[in-house]
């Protein structure tokens, strides 16, 4: 029963932050700056809707493998590759946002309005974000050996 | 068993630790980047072009900016200034580049020359000219940055109040 309530939780607050708060949001920055304006012109530039729009298809995919990670035991393939495939999926949103909705951008963004051209290059942080893939992965591949191994000689 | 039960703590502990290490560098750069680009951005806004000599002798072209770095680390910023003909061939350009510690200003002056002949041929005509000017900010040892690049003309004025 403990298991169950800490899986919904945990793909609840998935849903929570990458679904229900990026869309209110999004509703409410619509209302909060006018058609036509600057800010406008920069936010329809930016494609915020089909950002918001990716970012719930990965809180929806992230709440999904988090559920089948909690549900199962630790010695349970299922919990290895949940783990991972979150692990990678994390990894995917943080390309999107670098990359302003466009993970194939790789850490360098362009974003042309009107005259100006701004350029971001964070390509540095997406090494050190697969350095945490790395931590992440091998940490669920430890956790999934030591636990399935306890598994097997307690039966 | 006890053994893998310390590895994998052991684990979980490198793992949260280098994620707060990981976002707290990502947070630090983005606010210096993010705050130093927005203040001196404004300064370029506010400062005005001078321009000494005539055709004849040759044109120089100074802009001075004067930036500030209200962020957490040290950024590097560098102005590079170009004067385009019509068919984006370089007429001159100039280049400036100034380190910025954290908390100080700083002012960067960059200038570029024009040659009597080329002075003679296309300043003559404003309107057969394109300024560009392409600003860029970089901090963490250089391993993030920022840029914006604008280009004016048609014989637009350079920027100035």
């Amino acid at each position: 029963m403990r298991k169950i309530i800490k899986a919904v939780l945990s793909a609840a607050l998935y849903i929570l932050i990458l679904v229900v708060i990026p869309n209110i949001g999004l509703q409410y920055l619509f209302q909060l700056v006018p058609a036509g304006s600057l800010p406008r012109m920069l936010i329809d530039k930016m494609n915020l809707q089909g950002i918001v729009m990716s970012i719930s298809i990965v809180g929806v995919v992230l709440a999904i493998l988090s559920f089948s990670a909690n549900i199962v035991e630790d010695w349970s393939p299922i919990k290895l590759v949940s783990s991972i495939a979150s692990a990678v999926v994390g990894f995917y949103l943080f390309l999107l946002f670098i990359g302003l909705g466009d993970p194939s951008r790789m850490g360098l963004t362009q974003l042309s309005i009107e005259v100006a051209t701004i350029v971001w290059d964070f390509r540095f942080f997406i090494i050190l974000e697969l350095l945490l893939l790395g931590i992440s992965t091998m940490r669920a591949s430890v956790k999934f050996y030591f636990a399935r191994k306890e598994h097997l000689v307690g039966r | 068993m006890e053994k893998g039960k310390g590895v994998v703590r052991v684990l979980a502990v490198v793992s949260i630790v280098a994620t707060l290490c990981v976002y707290a560098v990502m947070g630090v750069s983005g606010y210096t980047l993010a705050v130093s680009f927005a203040q001196s951005v404004m300064g370029l806004q506010s400062s005005g072009m001078q321009m000494s000599g005539d055709p004849s002798t040759g044109v120089t072209l100074t802009l001075p900016i004067a930036m500030r770095n209200p962020g957490l680390l040290e950024v590097n910023a560098t102005l590079k200034l170009k004067l385009l003909s019509v068919d984006k061939e370089v007429i001159a350009e100039g280049v400036g580049s100034k380190r910025i510690p954290p908390g100080s200003s700083e002012n960067l002056i960059v200038s570029l020359y024009v040659s009597p002949e080329k002075a003679q041929t296309y300043l003559t005509d404003p309107s057969g000219v394109t300024f560009s000017i392409s600003f860029e900010f970089r901090t963490l040892f250089n391993l993030v940055g920022m840029s914006i690049s604008v280009e004016m003309g048609g014989g637009g004025p350079p920027p100035g109040p």
